[in-house]
C-alpha cells in the first residue's frame, strides 16, 4: 500500500516561493530569485524578517537560501526592480546567499561587465537595509598591509608636522623599518601584551629620532579594514561601533585582489578559518598581539577581474583561491547583454515615470518601448563589438577600458534629457542625440584614434547604411535605413492623436488620389 | 565647439533624473596633446555655469588634506574641479571608487567615528582634469577610466 506523505507547511511555503521565482517577464526571462517573507516566532511572538535567495535559471529544483534580514518589504521590492535578471546575476548572487550562510569567504573572478561590485551592494542591501553599503577596500598595486590590518599613526598637530611624518611614512625605508620591528615584536613569545606594546612605542619613537622627526610624538593606533569589518556592528541608528571581542561583523568587499601584491595576499590568508570556514579570530602584532573577534555576522566578499584584464599580471594566488569558495564567471553571453540593454532601452527599470517631460526632454521616450527596442539594438552591437576591439588592446597602452552595464544605462539616462532637435522637422533627432552620447560615454576614453575612427565609421554604418556592411532593416513591409525608421517613429510618437487623426486623414486622401491618378487636394473636399 | 561639448558634459553631469544608472556620475576632462586651451581657461569656462572650487591632487598633496578640503566643499554642496599630476596613493583610489560607486566617502576612524562615511550632496560633483599623456603614462591603477562618466576630450 503506497504511504500517503502530507507537505508539511515549510514545504509548503517553499513550493510556494518557488513557484513564484519561476514567473517569467515579457523577454520570456524569469523575474527575479528574491523573495520576501515575514514569520512569528512561536514562542516569543516576535516577527522576523527573511530573505529568500535563489536561482530561478537552474533546471533542477530551485535550492533557496533563506537569510535573515534588517531591510523592509518595500527595500526588497525596490532592489529585485534594480537588478537585472540575468543568468550571470542569479548564479552570483547565488553564491553569495549560500556563502553569506555559511560563513564562507567568497571570491568571484570575472569580467568588469557582470556586476560583481554592483551585487554585492546590492546583497548587503537586502541584508541591512536600503542605503547600507558594505564596507569596501580596493587593492591596487600600492596598497600596504596596514591598509588592511592596523597601523600606528603619529599625532601630529601643525600642517607642517603632518606634511614631515607624511614624507617619513610614505618612504619605503620607512615601512621596511616598521615592519621589522613587527618581527621583532612577534618573536617575543614570553612578552605580555603589555610588554609587547611598550616595545613597539620605544621602536617607533627610536624610528622618529634617527629620521629628525620629534621623538616626543604620540602615537594613535589604528585598524584597518579587516579587523574593523570583524568587530563592526550596525546599529539602527545607520552608524557603526566597534568592540574587538563582541561586535556583531559586517560585510568587508576586498576588490581588485588579483592586484594585490603577495605581502597583502599574505595578510588575508589570516582570513582562513577551519573547514572552509572565515577565521574565528585574528592576532594583530601591531597591537601587541592582541586577538580581534569575528562576529557572527562577518563575512569576506572577494572580487576580481580575471588575469588577462591586468597586464602582467599572475593568477590569482593558489594558496588564497584554495582558501575560498572560487568562482569564476565569463563574459555575459549575447543574451545577457541584450536583455540588460533591453532593460535600459525600455526604461523597465526606471520605476515611476514622470508625469511631465524634464528638461532637455523634447520626446518622452521613457513611453516608448518600440523606440527603445530599436536603439537597444544599436548600443548592444556597439557595445559588443568595441568590447571586442579593446580586448585587443589599445597599441602600447596601460590603461585598459572594460566596458560596463553602466556605460549603456548612462546612455539611457543621457536620451531622456539630452535630446537634440532636428532643423528638418523639429522633432528629436535620434541619430545625433545617440552619437553624441555615445562619443561621451564610450569614444572619448579611447586615446587609439584608430579604434575611434572604426567604431564611428560602424556606428554610422548601423544608422544611414554609409558602406551598406550592416544593411537596411525592413521596417512595415518596407526596407529603410535605420535612421528612416527612427525619423518615422519618432514622428509618430510626437504627435498628439489629433494630429494623428489628421495625419491619417490626408494621407487616406493621397492613397485615393494616386489611385484616381488625380494631384490630392482637387477632390479633398 | 569646444564650448558646446562642454556645455553637454556638465549637463550630463548635473542631471539628477536617473532611469538605469542610480547614482551621479563623476566627469573626466582629458587634455589631448598638442591642446591648446588653458587649464585656467577651462576652469573660467566652467565657472560660468556651475558653482565649482578647483583642488590640485599633486606632489605636495597628502590624502588627508584632499579628503578634508572634498568634504568641506561638499559641506557647502559645491562642485570640486580635481586636477590630478600624480599617480593616485591606495587611499586615493578607494575613495575615488566609493565615490564613482555609491557616491560617498568611506573612510575608516575619521571624523571621531568608526566608520566615516559622508554621501556626496544631490547639488554636488566632482570633475577630474589630466593631461592624456600623464593618464597614460603616470597612472598605475589599469582602469583608470571606469571611473567616469562623461569624458570630454579637450584637444
Amino acid at each position: 500500500m503506497t504511504e500517503i506523505r502530507f507537505k508539511s507547511p515549510e514545504e509548503i511555503k517553499e513550493d510556494e516561493i518557488e513557484f513564484k521565482m519561476r514567473e517569467r517577464g515579457p523577454e520570456g526571462e524569469p523575474q527575479s530569485g528574491i523573495f520576501f517573507d515575514e514569520e512569528i516566532v512561536s514562542g516569543t511572538q516576535e516577527k522576523k524578517k527573511y530573505v529568500y535567495i535563489g536561482n530561478p535559471y537552474s533546471t533542477e529544483g530551485l535550492p533557496l537560501t533563506k537569510l535573515e534580514t534588517e531591510a523592509t518589504r518595500e527595500d526588497i521590492e525596490t532592489i529585485k526592480r534594480e537588478i537585472i535578471p540575468t543568468k550571470e546575476s542569479a548564479e552570483m548572487l547565488e553564491a553569495m546567499a549560500v556563502t553569506y550562510k555559511n560563513r564562507q569567504p567568497l571570491l568571484i573572478e570575472g569580467p568588469t561587465a557582470i556586476g560583481k561590485t554592483y551585487l554585492m551592494e546590492r546583497f548587503t542591501e537586502m541584508i541591512y537595509g536600503r542605503g547600507t553599503k558594505p564596507l569596501d577596500f580596493y587593492c591596487s598595486g600600492q596598497t600596504d598591509v596596514s591598509e588592511l590590518m592596523a597601523k600606528w599613526v603619529p599625532k601630529t598637530e601643525t600642517e607642517e608636522e603632518k606634511k614631515k611624518w607624511n614624507e617619513f611614512l610614505e618612504l619605503s625605508e620607512t615601512r621596511g623599518k616598521i615592519s621589522e620591528i613587527a618581527q621583532e615584536v612577534e618573536g617575543k613569545t614570553n612578552f605580555s601584551q603589555e610588554r609587547k606594546l611598550a616595545l613597539i612605542h620605544i621602536r617607533l619613537q627610536e624610528l622618529a629620532k634617527s629620521a629628525g622627526l620629534s621623538e616626543e610624538t604620540q602615537w594613535r593606533f589604528q585598524y584597518g579594514a579587516v579587523p574593523k569589518a570583524m568587530g563592526l556592528t550596525k546599529n539602527p541608528d545607520g552608524n557603526f561601533t566597534f568592540d574587538e571581542l563582541n561586535g556583531a561583523g559586517f560585510n568587508l568587499h576586498i576588490e581588485e585582489v588579483g592586484l594585490a601584491e603577495p605581502q597583502v595576499i599574505n595578510a588575508l590568508l589570516k582570513l582562513r578559518g577551519k573547514s572552509g570556514r572565515l577565521t574565528e579570530e585574528i592576532q594583530v602584532w601591531e597591537n601587541g598581539g592582541k586577538k580581534v573577534k569575528s562576529g557572527p555576522k562577518f563575512w569576506v566578499y572577494f572580487s576580481t577581474n580575471p588575469p588577462e584584464e591586468y597586464l602582467a599580471r599572475n593568477e590569482i594566488d593558489p594558496a588564497l583561491a584554495r582558501g575560498v569558495v572560487f568562482k569564476r564567471m565569463k563574459e555575459l553571453s549575447p543574451e545577457s547583454l541584450y536583455l540588460a540593454s533591453d532593460y535600459y532601452f525600455t526604461y523597465r527599470m526606471m520605476g515611476e515615470k514622470p508625469k511631465e517631460k524634464p528638461e532637455g526632454c523634447l520626446l518622452d521616450i521613457y513611453n516608448h518601448p518600440e523606440i527603445g527596442k530599436e536603439i537597444s539594438t544599436i548600443v548592444s552591437t556597439f557595445h559588443n563589438d568595441l568590447n571586442g576591439l579593446l580586448k585587443v588592446g589599445e597599441k602600447g597602452r596601460r590603461q585598459r577600458i572594460p566596458l560596463s552595464l553602466d556605460d549603456m544605462a548612462r546612455v539611457a539616462d543621457g536620451l531622456i534629457t539630452e535630446q537634440a532637435r532636428s532643423k528638418e522637422t523639429g522633432f528629436l533627432d535620434l541619430p545625433r542625440t545617440l552619437k553624441n552620447l555615445i562619443e561621451f560615454y564610450y569614444l572619448n576614453r579611447l586615446a587609439d584614434e584608430s579604434i575611434k575612427k572604426k567604431m564611428l565609421e560602424k556606428l554610422d554604418d548601423m544608422i544611414f547604411n554609409t558602406t551598406g556592411v550592416t544593411g537596411l532593416v525592413e521596417f512595415e513591409g518596407k526596407k529603410i535605413t535605420r535612421k528612416e525608421m527612427f525619423d518615422m517613429m519618432v514622428e509618430r510618437a510626437s504627435l498628439t492623436e489629433e494630429e494623428k487623426i489628421e495625419r491619417a486623414k490626408r494621407e487616406a486622401i493621397q492613397v485615393e488620389a494616386s489611385l484616381r491618378g488625380t494631384k490630392p487636394g482637387k477632390n479633398s473636399k | 565647439m569646444y564650448k558646446d561639448k562642454l556645455k553637454t558634459f556638465l549637463n550630463l553631469l548635473k542631471k539628477d533624473f536617473s532611469a538605469g544608472k542610480k547614482t551621479f556620475d563623476i566627469g573626466l576632462m582629458v587634455i589631448e596633446p598638442k591642446s591648446r586651451i588653458k587649464k585656467e581657461g577651462i576652469l573660467k569656462e566652467v565657472k560660468k555655469t556651475v558653482d565649482i572650487e578647483s583642488l590640485i591632487y599633486g606632489k605636495d598633496s597628502r590624502d588627508e588634506e584632499i579628503f578634508n578640503k572634498i568634504i568641506q566643499s561638499f559641506q557647502r554642496s559645491k562642485w570640486i574641479l580635481l586636477e590630478i599630476t600624480k599617480d593616485l596613493s591606495s587611499p586615493m583610489l578607494n575613495q575615488l571608487k566609493n565615490l564613482s560607486n555609491s557616491n560617498s566617502f568611506q573612510i575608516i576612524d575619521y571624523g571621531g567615528k568608526d566608520v566615516f562615511e559622508m554621501k556626496m550632496p544631490e547639488k554636488s560633483r566632482i570633475i577630474f582634469l589630466a593631461e592624456r599623456n600623464f593618464i597614460e603614462k603616470e597612472i598605475r591603477y589599469p582602469h583608470f577610466y571606469t571611473f567616469f562618466g562623461p569624458t570630454l576630450n579637450i584637444k
